[in-house]
């Protein structure tokens, strides 16, 4: 992330992440630095986070309250096929990582990291992992500081 | 680019974005009514740079419903 100063990673979180927040009560403070670097960016403003379709629908079924915080954080992304969560995820990250700026970071808990790391479209092409970084518990909420404290978050609109 | 998020949630629209595009809207567009008339204040009344949340229905025309100040909507979650 050397360039996180001035583009950060394109985000792509799940509801898993979102949920990760929620129960910990700080859905508020880290959905403002998101929606910060999603409004702020330079070369996708208000496209920069993703978040898939089904994953909003999702959080909206279990608290309302949280769709419009979500809309302004995220851009919803249809669901491409029937790979599932996961594979949807990965192959998303996987086609945003050979454009500016060249690094995404997927965000989502403990019980699922396991599911995207061990995921055959990312485990099985050791140079993914370089550009597609997949985050859950303090780890992403680190990187989501390290990005509040950077210029990513700054307003310029 | 985007000027704002968007998001179709069955008959409702929801715009998450600066406050100037809604103001530029609600001054130019022929198109976009208000269910009170304090909503369409609000919008013309707030500072350019602020993030509102703008709730509308899109059948014909283009009704808006509700505006709020994203950082209210932030404090409530």
């Amino acid at each position: 992330m050397d360039n996180i100063n001035t583009i950060p990673p394109r985000i792509i979180v799940d509801e898993h992440f979102i949920f990760f927040l929620e129960e910990n009560k700080i859905s508020g403070k880290y959905l403002d630095i998101l929606s910060k670097v999603h409004r702020n960016s330079l070369i996708y403003p208000w496209e920069h986070n993703l978040l898939l379709d089904e994953s909003f629908k999702r959080i909206k079924d279990v608290n309302k309250k949280l769709k419009f915080a979500i809309v302004g954080a995220f851009h919803p992304i249809p669901l491409w096929d029937n790979d599932g969560l996961h594979t949807s995820i990965i192959k998303l990250a996987i086609s945003l990582s050979d454009k500016k700026p060249f690094e995404v970071v997927i965000l989502t808990d403990e019980k699922n990291i396991g599911k995207y790391l061990n995921n055959k479209h990312y485990s099985e092409y050791a140079a993914l992992k370089d550009v597609i970084k997949i985050y859950c518990g303090q780890d992403a909420l680190n990187f989501l500081d390290r990005i509040s404290i950077s210029k990513a978050t700054e307003e310029h609109s | 680019m985007a000027l704002m998020s968007t998001y179709f949630d069955g008959d409702e629209v929801i715009e998450v974005g600066f406050c100037k595009y809604f103001k530029e809207a609600s001054e130019k567009s022929n198109v976009l009514q208000f269910e009170e008339k304090s909503l369409k204040e609000f919008i013309l009344n707030t500072n350019p740079n602020e993030v509102l949340v703008v709730v509308s229905t899109i059948n014909s025309p283009k009704v808006v419903k509700s505006v709020r100040l994203y950082r209210d909507v932030l404090k409530e979650i």
